[in-house]
């Protein structure tokens, strides 16, 4: 990067408020190593959220993201409460391209990618007529997605994203056997890369 | 698992697959599953069949049927008079099934979760099934998931027309009969219902809440379990960043544990 373009990046983005964790690890694009988000069907009504922080890799073009969840799983006669975490690769493998629809260079994680992951979540259900504990159980799920991140303003991050999930589910009461299913999975995360 | 069991020789729609527990010395309590799809052709009995298994599994001997959809010879009231006569098979052969015919619950989603509405609360001679089973009385226990309660308070889409068999305008009788509502009566059988409260199609305002404040007047034991965000055929799904489809409210592990906590304490556990 030449000075003087350097020079009018660095002083844009303080103008911008962006924070001081740019570095620039790819030839020519300012990186942003981290981003936070929050998965805006886990805000679908009910009470309860389910977000993920994800760690940018840029050498390899790959991220790691760490996800958590917790949400109120059932209402009316009973409660339920779910808590849940997760794991995940992504591969952003147009990366070292500028990305369609992003306010960021190439070197970014935006733009295209492929992802698989599993997670772990466990679900107490109560019924509040009997004043009686309905057992707890425990979902074990893997999943692929594909997506694409926009970052439309900013490091604002859009990220809509589908795939396949099975997961099996587990009564740890041990009144139901396994039981395993999937399905199609649909996703979109809103964050702020920094 | 026995399956395509003909429970009405008169159509060729109307079998059963039966998902035998293993053997007790005592009569057992069943469950009998219906299949939802809008009373319409495309979905049949192997949408319930993983429900069927894991009920089996957990001790019930499980009833899983097909019967007739529209537009071939569904619509009502033949919907509910096969259901009706798939019950009747049941308690004609619950010595052979080992099957105490006083503990029989039905299970449905959807369209199902209205048929097994229906077969807890009417007692109508215009649904009794006119098939070589016989007429029976109702269900003993209903577990009804996103079942249309209230026909009249349906979006008023083609597959409800086709079943109910004309326009609100046009037939509103029908559409009262065709109603769980309308039969709801003191002695109707315990309700659990499972719902989620994002469900546009089955809106829970319109169907199981009403249901459920009417019964519950009537002072008949009944349960509603809300699933916070659940659609019709999605639900958030279980990695929880995403939504899952199909997934129905009746599949989550909240929904579970109630159902067999409600059959436990209604039709009674497996020996």
């Amino acid at each position: 990067m030449s000075g003087p373009l350097a020079l009018a990046i660095a002083t844009a983005a303080a103008a911008a408020g962006a924070p001081a964790s740019i570095t620039a690890s790819m030839p020519g694009a300012e990186t942003y190593e981290h981003a936070v988000s929050i998965a805006v069907p886990s805000l679908d009504t009910g009470r309860g959220i389910a977000g993920s922080y994800e760690h940018w890799l840029p050498a390899h073009q790959l991220s790691i993201v760490i996800t958590g969840e917790v949400r109120e799983s059932a209402t009316g006669d009973y409660t339920g409460l779910r808590l849940g975490t997760g794991g995940e690769a992504r591969w952003y493998w147009r990366a070292d391209r500028g990305p369609w629809l992003s306010a960021l260079p190439a070197g970014n994680m935006a733009g295209w990618f492929v992802g698989a992951g599993a997670y772990v979540a466990t679900d107490l259900t109560h019924d509040t007529t009997d004043h009686k504990w309905l057992g707890s159980a425990l979902q074990l799920g893997a999943e692929a997605r594909v997506g694409y991140r926009i970052v439309p303003w900013r490091q604002l991050a859009i990220t809509p994203s589908t795939g396949i999930e099975a997961h099996r589910d587990l009564d740890l009461s041990g009144r139901l056997p396994g039981f395993t299913r999937g399905g199609l999975a649909i996703g979109l995360d809103v964050g702020w890369l920094f | 698992m026995q399956s395509d069991i003909s429970y009405d020789d008169r159509f060729p729609s109307n079998v059963l697959d039966l998902y035998m527990p293993p053997p007790a010395t005592t009569p057992r309590p069943a469950v009998l599953l219906i299949h939802g799809g809008g009373w319409h052709e495309g979905i049949n009995r192997d949408s319930m069949a993983a429900h069927a298994a894991r009920l089996a599994d957990a001790g019930y001997v499980t009833i899983n049927i097909d019967y007739r959809l529209t537009p071939n010879g569904g619509q009502f009231p033949h919907e509910v008079q096969d259901c009706y006569c798939a019950l009747a098979y049941v308690r004609g052969h619950a010595t052979e099934l080992n099957v105490d015919p006083d503990r029989i619950a039905g299970l449905g989603y959807s369209a199902g979760g209205h048929l097994v509405s229906m077969l807890g609360t009417d007692r109508d001679a215009i649904v009794q099934p006119d098939c070589a089973a016989g007429p029976t009385g109702p269900l003993n226990a209903v577990v009804a998931g996103a079942g249309p309660q209230d026909m009249a308070a349906m979006p008023e889409v083609s597959v409800v027309i086709d079943f109910v068999g004309g326009t609100k305008a046009a037939a509103p009788e029908l559409y009262a009969q065709a109603s769980p509502l309308t039969h709801a009566a003191p002695d109707s059988p315990p309700f659990l219902f499972i719902h989620g409260d994002d469900d546009w199609f089955v809106d829970i305002d319109a169907q199981e809440r009403p249901m459920k404040r009417a019964l519950d007047a009537m002072g008949v034991e009944t349960r509603l379990l809300e699933v916070p965000g659940g659609g019709h055929i999605f639900n958030r799904g279980a990695d929880g960043t995403a939504w899952e489809l199909p997934l129905t409210s009746i599949d989550t592990p909240e929904s579970q544990a109630a159902m067999i906590d409600f059959l436990d304490t209604t039709i009674g556990p497996p020996p």
